[in-house]
């Protein structure tokens, strides 16, 4: 009896310690101030806008390479047919071969976004792999986590990673979709009137200043700008 | 923001576009990925469904878009690394303004200043799109634009800064003071801009040219400090003397015909010693226009040019100091808010460290050499219709020498003190106006004989009252109108011998008192899109005042009689129109012609008969009884065209100029210490002409200019050189200068400029006689030689220690002056020997069998200097 | 190392100063009697010199002989003749001393030419002798003081004259080496170029040499002359030059140099050993 306690006093705590040193440490790559670029164990690039937490062990020992999202990020995953890459949000779960794609957990009306670029993914709730929604390049999925939906899409919005790439394109884009997407991404708060709002542009923005894109809007389509202190309001004449 | 853009706006890249039969929008996007260019337009404005076709061979991108868009009346501009396309609104507009029922004009008005110091930005331009209309800031920053009841789209532009935008509907009177940003785009600063810039310039002025404190940093200084008389030098028909002078001769006249203006009062003698440095701390300056073909009717007093400085009035919004420390001289610049955006100072201060050159210096006597300047400026805004500005100026300049013993021997000091004050006033938002007073004097020392003290002193003061109104009538007239007073004063020249013995049986020399009246009218007038006219109307009034004695003297120039004047009473009096004329044409988007009639008329002139690159002992004195006033008559014609397909821009001006009553002197002239001392003034007449070419390239990192001038300058004295034309002694025909800046990312920059002068013109002996001893120079005709022509390279570079984004600037700039070190001589001797030590000596000997060596003095060779300069 | 470096930093950069050079004139050959001597107040052999104009620096000037020449005051006439002939060197027949108060005329007749010029005299007056000192490191004396350049009274010239030759130690030399003959002057003008004169050469003398200073007094014609004179000469080639120009004359056309008239007073001493 007494050879027995010795053995568990002795063994059950080194169980636990052998455990724990054996066990991958989890890391933690945090986009808090501005855009930050990292590369995971794997040779994955991985790039989160301000605000997203990415939480991923320090190495993919087991069969699957598991990452943990809360924010936007975009994701180029090594190929590695043996091991998927699955990045999961609460319940949901969005899992590739070798792919690139963006994902946003917190995207409007508390749904997830998933806009793939090239390869494949499936997107599937907890384990249920066998409800899973693949898409094509070019395909965006929404997602409502609490209510376990899924719709999919094409992807229509070209400048999805205009936060990373700094590169804004419109073709024919009306004016209330440009300012969401200046405000989205450079946190601008740009006020339209109505009357602008349907004016269509076409345009090229390039690692340019909020000031800067403004400018030229107002050139084209002879806009009146002003700016207060906290926000700016954008009117003018109705366009054609 | 730094732009790493990966498509540059090049619309000079060359592509190759054939298409048939596509929609206009397709071919828009082909254009912009052949020529990697972003395009941004309303599409639902322009006919992008029109099928067209283009054949179009490695042609640039401009010229395919002109050849695509223009016909189709779409208009397009580069506005912030985009081609911006719109249709041509010039039919709607119209249409717009049919329906307008009333023809009410309102005015806009205000001023331009820089967004990130406050300081005002002087000669930018405002025009309105699509229109021809438009104006220039003037020289406190403001502007103001009349116009019928619209919408428009105003563009306000300056160089070095971005263009900035505004739509106004113009409904009634409007207030807009714009602030504008510093340029961060690849578009390099252009180091001088000529005031020729098509479709943003309205003032018709001909040879003008306009530097910005940001132009004038980039011209390579001497001494790694940068110059402001040197960077003249850089402006084709300006010739500098050569090395170590500040005296500069414009277009034939000589170098006292030059009007230095610094925040409107006069500065006499514009350098500090040798003429290596120039009188004003150059980051003091804002901005500084030099005028040498035409002056505006606004300007009068001198011949030959007027360089109109204007300091900076510190930033309005932070504090900062900056400053540049070298081994010949240090300044510091210190400035800031007073009152945050309404009241600012700037002070600005330098001094010579050359003392240490006496060790190096083994031919000259030792010497002993100092000077400071200090420059200090408040201004004040009172509220939108007044703003005050105080300047104060005072420069210092000592150089002696010094014998074996370090005992001055001998030396001479001067200094120039100007002070003014202004006030600008807009009276309404079309009428604006400026009242000056100012006090200028400039004095001059020389110690004959320190031991004993004798001084010789001269001094030239004049205090001035003047108002000058502008009125902006409506987009086509301008209207300019001034009032000006001034009390001058001058010592021709005084020995004051204290506690001597030789108690002077001498007449000391009278000072001269003269009041001057000036009025002047003129108007800058457009008529149409492509024709401008600037007319105007000087009259000046000169009176000479007792008390004084006026000598008269007989035809050969013997004294005859002198009379006494009383206090205050008149005793010669000269009024003398002066008509300005010019006219501008403009050929076609890039190409102008201009003309231009000038008389002006100098009724204060220096008197010196000696030839020296060095600011000799300066006699300023008025015309009188015995001195006509110096008239000159000038006509000049010029083209301005921007260089087919290219980034460069070319300009050609030929002038004619003819000096009445010129200045010249009795051989040997005794100026000095003379009370008869007009009675060796001798006058006749001069003329001159010239061509001026220059080609310019001005964007991206590479820019330059060469520049060539052919200019001859005869003058004819019927009592000098039996009467014969002679050329003047600063006739240089040849004349070329090459600049070239390169910039090399954000820390590095290049530049080099050499320069080229025919030698000055001398008079060499004929022939030689002997009398007790000395060997005396017979001559034939005046200047009847040449010294050996003048050129030099100057280099420097520029290493920015900093990153652009930090607020504390530095820089270290090594110069290399005279690079390849040529000895360019300022005189040649036959009167000298070389002694047992080696020394070139005047031979004190006079039995001695001495042999003379003609000789060649020459100023300097090569100097280097490494200075570190810094910003906060 | 670091002081060579220096060394040739200081030499390239501030070489800036005067250089001997290689000039070609434009010449032209002249014709003009050139009058060179001064008729003074002391009772002596009193002589003028005659030559004509050189076109090269250096050379050796022609002399002017055959020539008659007459000076006279309004009581007598004074006959000058060519001693030794063909030197140029007109020496008067009898000794005779300038006066003040007279007016004297010169008159020269060389081929047809006739040439003639006018002078007062201007009265001689005492002086106080120069002022010599050591070199200071040398055994040697210079001048360090004659007479003040400017005086608004009388202007004069000041003729020293050295004379070394007797002193031990220096009879061998050759004795044209051992004598210098300075010129001063005092001046009632002040010019540019001569505050800003040129380094003149120094000569530095023995002890036991001996000076004789000489005074002559000038007439404001002749200062005036003597003034552009040093404005071509000894004070041409400083910082600041005066336009060139012929220097005046007062002998008619065909005449150049000066007919000077002057009176004299001379101290003599010797520099003690």
């Amino acid at each position: 009896m007494r050879i027995a306690a010795i053995i568990l006093i002795i063994v059950i705590p080194s169980f636990f310690i052998f455990r724990n040193l054996t066990r991958p440490e989890q890391k933690q790559l945090n986009a808090t101030l501005s855009i930050k670029e990292g590369k995971l164990p794997d040779g994955t690039s991985v790039t989160l806008n301000k605000g997203a937490i990415l939480e991923y062990p320090s190495s993919f020992k087991k069969n699957k390479r598991n990452v943990k999202l809360n924010g936007e990020a975009w994701f180029e995953v090594r190929h590695d047919d043996a091991k998927p890459f699955i990045v999961t949000s609460h319940n949901v779960r969005v899992e590739v071969l070798g792919t690139s794609f963006y994902v946003n957990t917190n995207a409007a009306n508390n749904t997830m976004e998933v806009i793939l670029n090239s390869g494949s993914v499936a997107i599937y709730f907890d384990d249920h792999k066998e409800n899973s929604l693949f898409l094509s390049p070019g395909e965006k999925a929404e997602i409502i986590p609490g209510q376990e939906k899924m719709v999919k899409d094409i992807n229509t919005d070209q400048n999805y990673r205009a936060w990373m790439t700094q590169r804004f394109i419109f073709n024919n884009t009306p004016l209330v979709t440009i300012v969401a997407d200046l405000n989205k991404v450079y946190h601008a708060n740009l006020r339209i009137a109505t009357p602008v709002s349907y004016c269509l542009v076409t345009a090229t923005f390039d690692h340019q200043s909020v000031e800067s894109i403004l400018h030229v809007l107002q050139a084209t389509l002879d806009l009146t700008i002003s700016t207060h202190r906290t926000w700016t309001d954008i009117s003018g004449n109705k366009c054609n | 923001m730094l732009s790493h853009s990966v498509f540059s706006q090049d619309l000079d890249k060359k592509i190759t576009l054939i298409v048939h039969k596509q929609s206009l929008g397709a071919v828009i996007q082909k254009i912009g990925d052949e020529g990697k260019i972003f395009f941004s337009y309303n599409p639902q404005s322009l006919p992008l469904d029109m099928k067209i076709s283009v054949k179009a061979r490695n042609k640039t991108v401009r010229e395919i878009l002109d050849l695509v868009l223009k016909k189709n009346r779409i208009d397009y501009f580069v506005l912030e690394n985009q081609v911006v396309l719109k249709m041509n609104q010039k039919d709607q507009t119209d249409k717009f303004r049919e329906q307008v029922p009333s023809a009410m004009k309102h005015t806009i008005s205000g001023y331009l200043k820089d967004k990130a110091s406050g300081e005002v930005l002087i000669g930018a331009n405002i025009y309105i799109r699509d229109t021809h209309l438009g104006t220039t800031t003037n020289a406190y920053g403001f502007y103001s634009l009349t116009l019928p009841a619209n919408s428009y789209q105003m563009v306000f532009s300056y160089i070095g800064y971005k263009d900035f935008l505004m739509k106004i509907n113009l409904e009634k009177d409007e207030e807009a003071t714009i602030e504008m940003e510093t340029s961060s785009l690849a578009i390099k600063e252009v180091v001088i801009q000529s005031k020729n810039k098509q479709e943003e310039t309205r003032n018709s002025s001909l040879g003008e040219f306009q530097f910005s404190s940001k132009t004038l940093s980039q011209i390579p200084g001497f001494a790694g400090d940068l110059d402001i008389i040197k960077s003249l030098q850089a402006v084709p028909g300006i010739k500098s003397y050569g090395d170590g002078s500040s005296l500069f001769y414009v277009r034939g006249g000589n170098s006292d015909q030059n009007l230095i203006l610094i925040d409107e009062a006069p500065i006499y003698n514009p350098s500090h010693l040798f003429g290596f440095f120039s009188v004003l701390a150059p980051d003091a300056i804002n901005e500084m226009t030099v005028y040498k073909g035409d002056f505006p009717s606004k300007y009068g007093g001198r011949l030959s040019s007027v360089i109109d400085i204007k300091a900076r009035n510190g930033n309005l919004k932070r504090f900062g100091f900056s400053g540049n420390i070298g081994p010949y001289a240090s300044e510091i610049t210190l400035e800031g808010p007073i009152i945050k955006d309404k009241s600012s100072f700037i002070v600005s201060g330098r001094m010579s460290t050359l003392n240490w050159l006496n060790d190096l210096n083994t031919s000259l006597k030792s010497f002993d050499i100092l000077f400071y300047d200090v420059n200090a400026k408040v201004n004040f805004k009172l509220n939108t219709n007044n703003r005050f500005y105080l300047t104060f100026f005072y420069g210092y300049d000592h150089f002696g020498q010094t014998n074996e013993s370090s005992y001055p021997t001998s030396g001479m000091s001067w200094n120039n003190m100007a002070g003014t004050f202004r006030w600008n006033h807009t009276f309404s938002n079309k009428l604006f106006s400026n009242t000056t007073i100012c006090y200028s004097r400039y004095q001059y020392y020389l110690y004959i004989d320190n031991e004993q003290k004798d001084v010789w002193n001269s001094a030239i003061s004049g205090l001035t009252f003047k108002t000058d109104f502008t009125w902006y009538l409506n987009p086509k007239n301008t209207i300019h109108e001034g009032v000006e007073i001034t009390d001058h004063n001058s010592n021709p020249g005084n020995v004051s011998l204290p506690d001597n013995q030789t108690d002077p049986a001498a007449y000391p020399i009278a000072k001269y008192h003269s009041m001057e009246y000036d009025f002047y009218l003129g108007n800058d007038m457009s008529i149409g899109k492509r024709i401008t006219i600037g007319y105007g109307i000087r009259l000046p009034v000169w009176q000479d005042l007792g008390p004084t004695t006026v000598y008269h003297f007989d035809g050969y120039h013997n004294l005859i009689d002198s009379s006494r004047v009383s206090n205050l009473s008149t005793y010669s009096s000269f009024i003398s129109p002066e008509p300005r004329i010019n006219f501008r044409y403009m050929l076609n988007d890039r190409s102008s012609l201009k003309a231009s009639y000038n008389r002006t008329t100098q009724f204060l002139q220096v008197l010196s008969s000696s030839v020296s690159p060095f600011t000799s002992l300066e006699v300023w004195a008025p015309c009188g009884p015995n001195i006509k006033p110096q008239k000159s008559d000038q006509v000049s014609l010029g083209y301005y065209s921007q260089v087919f397909r290219t980034k460069l821009n070319f300009s050609a001006e030929i002038f004619y100029n003819i000096f009445h009553d010129h200045i010249d002197y009795k051989d040997h002239a005794n100026l000095l210490f003379n009370h008869l001392l007009e009675g060796e003034i001798r006058d006749g007449k001069a003329r001159s002409y010239g061509i001026e070419l220059i080609l310019r390239k001005t964007e991206n990192n590479f820019t330059g200019w060469i520049g060539y001038t052919y200019s001859r300058t005869f003058v004819q004295t019927p009592e000098v050189n039996n009467g014969k034309e002679y050329p003047a002694f600063y006739d240089r025909p040849h004349n070329v200068c090459i600049y070239l800046s390169y910039t090399a990312g954000k820390h590095w920059a290049f530049s080099a400029n050499w320069l080229y002068m025919t030698g000055g013109a001398i008079t060499t002996p004929v022939g030689f006689f002997y009398n007790n001893g000395y060997s005396i120079p017979i001559y034939g005709d005046r200047n009847n030689d040449r010294l050996p022509d003048y050129h030099r390279l100057d280099l420097s570079v520029k290493w920015t220690l900093s990153k652009p984004e930090q607020r504390y600037q530095h820089a270290l700039i090594l110069t290399l002056y005279n690079a390849y070190g040529r000895l360019n001589p300022f005189s040649v001797n036959f009167n000298k020997i070389q002694d047992g030590n080696g020394n070139i000596v005047v031979p004190s000997n006079l039995d001695g069998e001495y042999q003379l060596i003609p000789t060649t003095i020459s100023v300097a060779g090569m100097i280097p200097s490494l200075n570190y300069q810094f910003k906060f | 190392m670091k002081k060579m470096i220096l060394y040739f930093l200081i030499l390239l950069s501030f070489s800036g100063c005067e250089k001997k050079t290689n000039w070609q004139l434009k010449s032209q050959a002249s014709k003009l009697v050139v009058v060179d001597g001064i008729i003074t107040g002391e009772l002596k052999t009193q002589s003028l010199t005659l030559t004509f104009p050189v076109t090269e620096l250096n050379a050796k000037p022609a002399p002017v002989t055959g020539a008659t020449i007459l000076i006279s005051d309004e009581d007598s006439v004074f006959n000058m003749t060519e001693q030794p002939a063909g030197s140029g060197v007109y020496k008067s027949v009898f000794p005779f001393l300038a006066r003040e108060g007279k007016n004297y005329s010169l008159l020269i007749f060389y081929g047809d030419q006739v040439i003639s010029a006018k002078s007062a005299m201007a009265p001689a007056s005492v002086f106080n002798f120069l002022v010599y000192s050591k070199d200071e490191d040398s055994e040697l004396y210079h001048i360090s003081w004659v007479a003040s350049s400017f005086s608004t009274e009388a202007p004069a010239m000041w003729e020293v004259l050295l004379d070394w030759s007797k002193v031990p130690g220096y009879q061998q030399t050759d004795s044209a080496k051992s004598k210098a003959r300075l010129l001063f002057y005092t001046l009632s003008t002040l010019d540019v170029s001569e505050i800003f004169a040129p380094s003149v050469e120094k000569v530095s003398f023995p002890a036991g040499t001996t000076i004789n200073e000489i005074r002559y007094s000038m007439t404001p014609e002749y200062a005036e002359f003597i003034r552009e004179v040093l404005q071509e000469t000894q004070w041409q080639g400083g910082l600041f030059n005066t336009i060139p120009a012929n220097v005046p004359t007062n002998l008619s056309p065909g005449g150049a140099g000066f007919f000077a008239v002057c009176g004299v007073y001379s101290i003599s001493q010797t520099v003690p050993q």
